[in-house]
């Protein structure tokens, strides 16, 4: 019973992301459709969302492949405890991406960004009982928190830069705050937020650290969706900043880097996963270096290489993790000739890596062609290092498909398990593939009016370029990706003593992890080392702390008001016989050898007080401290019964006794200066001269103190009276845990 | 404590305090006095007691926990506060029916005061006595 209950439940969560992507298809009207609701009107921040042919792109991905996942994740997670809020998680995963690329509103799309961060950190961090897991998720989740901060700090200066926080309304305004002088540090903010979140170099091992995750995670988040979060939200902003000369060489730069340094790290691995993920990062470096770039063809290159990564790579993800069900390894050393045992999977793997390789005529051989024409409009630098980072993708895509498939069994093989009668865990990943195949043959020109041309619009404000097209001829492009196959395939040739190499030589080299973990570990050293100064647990410590910091509010108050006032001897003889008689008692209390005594003399001094208030005719404040004086004498006496004599307890020493004392008079000091301050100044008489005319004729009392408590500012009166009661509740919970401890 | 005077008195002394309290409450609005005065007074006056005979039998006479009296005068207080939405006044406004007797939600206002300081105050006072002695 408990069984289908929880069957139907994942039922419904798959259905999500298909539902979603109908309304999708239905709601989008190309080239632009907007939706609105009101959340927070009065702060200009609405539920806007708007489907263009960017936010379509992603959408259509996110939700898309979110089935496929979702599907596949039945099949894969069948055994493992948790299913339910493993499938919970993942759909609410997916609503986040989803807002953030529909969002119209750069506030909401920073929620949203956000709600991507903390959710991937619970998927990641899904198998909880491993250390490393939780590390990997904890590090994924610090390092995209703190570019997301940055990235509120750079929206909120757009936003502010363009008196709006409308996407729309944002990018329209675009010419008019070029030359603000916050442009720049708005956009350096933006970019640290789109790099750490998209993984690229040097905070780009945050990503295979995160392939800690249950494999449909990593097939999910780490390819279709929230590592190109960073990239849709620098094509969003290409309107803005693209003219920038610091837009183009820090994407350009950044790009090429991780694109080759990540390749060449990917080399290296062996176990298949970590392979996929460096790759990951490789073609997250070839999206920013196209966004770098920011032409019409570079920008026709990045949306086709966008559709084709997440068809490839979310299928490739699959697939390894479908060898990792059947094998229990991913260690390519460990795995030959699965071929036989796990044909559809290889079939799938096969059409993968054909379109990672860039080869004709999948959707990644057309991006490819179109990212060489872009390369070859702008530089030859560019160029080299494009086709350089293809080069490496061709090798690795050999790796994926000849070492585990194809290769040689020997003893070190592990036993190979059919598990391909599980149709869910395989038909994600060829439908995926098959998608990457069926797209540039048979839906190109569809896709280019749905897609491509409205995105232009957006990006580019130019409604017609050229038209996509899988075969444009023998020209330059064809040429560089035939060269690029060449090479790749010969590099594969020297792959071996290429990956011993590789070993040794990122060894050797200082990587982001370590320097991660000192940062880290410097931060933690430096908490301790606070919470050890300031938390000793020790009372009169807490106090001293209290009042040193309130000595020094204090005399910035007096200083910052300036002039002394001068002192007048006027008052009448009861008044400074009060005085003295004060002024005693607080002696006393200083010098008596019993607890006792001090107490008595502390509340004399209160009811001394209380005839202060009466000679000044204010009867209710009067009784009121006559009241609370009495009390707080009661409380004391109470708690002082478990203390020890005061005559048994050490004396402070010397030089606390001393800053005791400077603290003491500073405050005494200070807070008369202030008073005598504060009584030369003429008294703003309007209020009371209001609340006397109105309390009986509004309030029906005459009473002024209490109309005021209970009608005048009876709001205050309410909030004051609930944390009274929430303090007694906190007391009253504090006092019996104490009890608890002693047993 | 074992002084029999004390004992005596201090039954007959709360008694009077407390009536004292209820007087003050009522007088509030227009002579000095109010909820959270004549609170003060019943808690000193529970706590003469505490003193001596013993937080338990404060504890009895009340027959009610002291956080559940606050919270009754904190359902006071938002029933004050919330009532006026219902004529189409403003929150907190006090509304008044003189004709018969003078009362209005400000005298609701100042009971909820009355109750939650008593409770609010009364409970930490128990609390303390009953864990430390």
């Amino acid at each position: 019973m408990a069984q289908t209950r929880l069957n139907s439940a994942l039922g419904i969560m798959v259905l999500v992301p298909f539902l979603l992507l109908i309304w999708v298809v239905l709601t989008y009207q190309p080239p632009l459709t907007q939706l609105s609701w009101p959340w927070v009107p009065s702060l200009d921040i609405n539920l806007m969302f708007r489907l263009d042919g960017l936010s379509v792109l992603f959408a259509g991905l996110i939700t898309g492949v979110g089935v496929l996942i979702q599907l596949y994740s039945l099949a894969y997670m069948k055994d493992k405890p948790g299913r339910f809020s493993f499938h919970l998680l993942l759909t609410l995963f997916m609503l986040s991406m989803l807002g953030l690329v529909l969002a119209d509103n750069i506030l909401l799309l920073f929620v949203f960004w956000e709600l991507t961060t903390l959710t991937s950190y619970f998927l990641i961090g899904y198998n909880h009982e491993e250390s490393k897991s939780r590390k990997n998720a904890l590090q994924a989740m610090l390092i995209t928190g703190v570019g997301g901060l940055t990235l509120l700090a750079g929206l909120l200066m757009l936003g502010s830069m363009a008196d709006s926080y409308q996407l729309s309304l944002i990018i329209e305004r675009a010419a008019d705050y070029q030359n603000n002088v916050w442009f720049i540090p708005s956009l350096i903010c933006v970019l640290v937020g789109a790099f750490t979140k998209s993984a690229q170099f040097p905070v780009h091992f945050w990503l295979p650290g995160a392939m800690a995750a249950p494999t449909p995670v990593s097939a999910y988040l780490h390819s279709a969706t929230m590592v190109k979060a960073g990239v849709y939200l620098l094509a969003r902003l290409l309107p803005v900043y693209g003219e920038t000369a610091l837009w183009g060489w820090s994407l350009g730069l950044a790009g090429a880097t991780t694109g080759l340094w990540c390749g060449l790290l990917a080399l290296r691995q062996t176990d298949l996963k970590l392979m996929l993920a460096y790759s990951t990062n490789v073609v997250l470096g070839k999206l920013v270096l196209l966004l770098g770039i920011g032409t019409e063809t570079a920008v026709s290159a990045a949306l086709l290489l966008i559709a084709a990564h997440a068809f490839y790579k979310a299928g490739l993800f699959m697939v390894v993790g479908i060898i990792d069900k059947s094998t229990g390894t991913r260690e390519y050393a460990q795995l030959a000739a699965l071929k036989p045992v796990l044909g559809i999977s290889f079939v799938a793997a096969v059409i993968g890596a054909a379109s990672k390789a860039g080869f004709p005529p999948t959707l990644g051989f057309v991006s490819k062609e179109y990212m060489y024409k872009a390369g070859l409009y702008a530089d030859v630098l560019t160029t080299i290092a494009m086709v350089a980072i293809n080069v490496l993708l061709v090798t690795l895509a050999l790796v994926l498909i000849i070492k585990p498939f194809l290769g040689k069994k020997d003893d070190r093989s592990a036993h190979i398990k059919p598990v391909e009668h599980y149709r869910l865990l395989w038909m994600p990943p060829l439908v995926l593939t098959f998608l990457g195949l069926l797209v540039p043959i048979l839906l190109l020109s569809y896709f280019q009016v749905i897609i491509i041309d409205p995105a232009m619009l957006v990006m580019l404000g130019n409604g017609s370029p050229e038209a996509v097209k899988l075969w444009s001829g023998i020209n330059l492009p064809l040429i560089l990706s035939l060269l690029t196959l060449i090479s790749g395939a010969i590099l594969y040739r020297f792959y071996s003593p290429l990956q011993r190499f590789l070993v040794r030589l990122t060894d050797a080299l200082p990587n982001g992890p370590m320097v991660y973990s000192k940062v880290v570990d410097a931060i933690l050293s430096v908490a301790s080392w606070q919470t050890r100064t300031l938390q000793h647990g020790q009372l009169t410590g807490y106090t001293l702390q209290f009042f040193i910091v309130l000595a020094a509010i204090l005399v910035f108050g007096v200083y910052a008001t300036g002039a002394l006032p001068e002192l007048r001897f006027d008052a009448a003889f009861y008044e400074y016989a009060i005085g003295l008689l004060m002024v005693s008692c607080a002696i006393i209390v200083l010098v008596s050898p019993s607890r006792l005594t001090s107490i008595a003399t502390l509340g004399m001094i209160g009811f001394l007080t209380t005839l202060v208030f009466m000679i000044y005719s204010a009867p209710d404040v009067s009784k009121t401290q006559l009241l609370v004086e009495t009390l707080s004498v009661v409380f004391i006496t109470i708690v002082m019964r478990r203390l020890p004599l005061l005559s048994d307890v050490p004396k402070p020493s010397r030089r606390r006794r001393t800053l005791q004392l400077a603290v003491a008079s500073t405050i005494g000091l200070c807070m008369a200066l202030l008073m005598l301050m504060i009584t030369t100044d003429p008294l703003d008489q309007s209020l009371a001269e209001y609340f006397s005319q109105y309390s009986y004729p509004l309030a029906h009392g005459r009473n002024v103190v209490n109309v005021i408590l209970v009608d005048f500012r009876a709001f205050d009166t309410l909030g004051e009276v609930v944390v009274v009661v929430v303090a007694a509740i906190a007391a009253v919970s504090v006092v019996r845990r104490f009890k608890k401890e002693d047993q | 404590m074992n002084s029999i005077i004390f004992r005596t008195a201090s039954h007959i002394v709360s008694g009077l305090m407390l009536l004292f309290s209820v007087d003050l409450f009522f007088r509030g609005h227009n002579e000095p006095g109010g909820g959270f005065i004549g609170a003060l007074v019943a808690v000193i006056a529970f706590g003469l007691l505490m003193l001596s005979e013993s937080p338990d039998y404060v504890r009895r006479q009340l027959k009610q926990t002291p956080l559940f009296m606050s919270l009754i005068g904190v359902v006071c207080l938002l029933v004050a506060a919330i009532l006026p939405l219902f004529f189409g006044q403003p929150l907190l406004t006090g509304l008044w029916w003189k004709e018969i007797l003078p009362l209005g939600t400000p005298l609701l206002f100042d009971l909820g005061v009355y109750l939650a300081v008593i409770g609010g105050v009364l409970s930490i006072l128990l609390k303390v006595e009953e864990e430390l002695s």
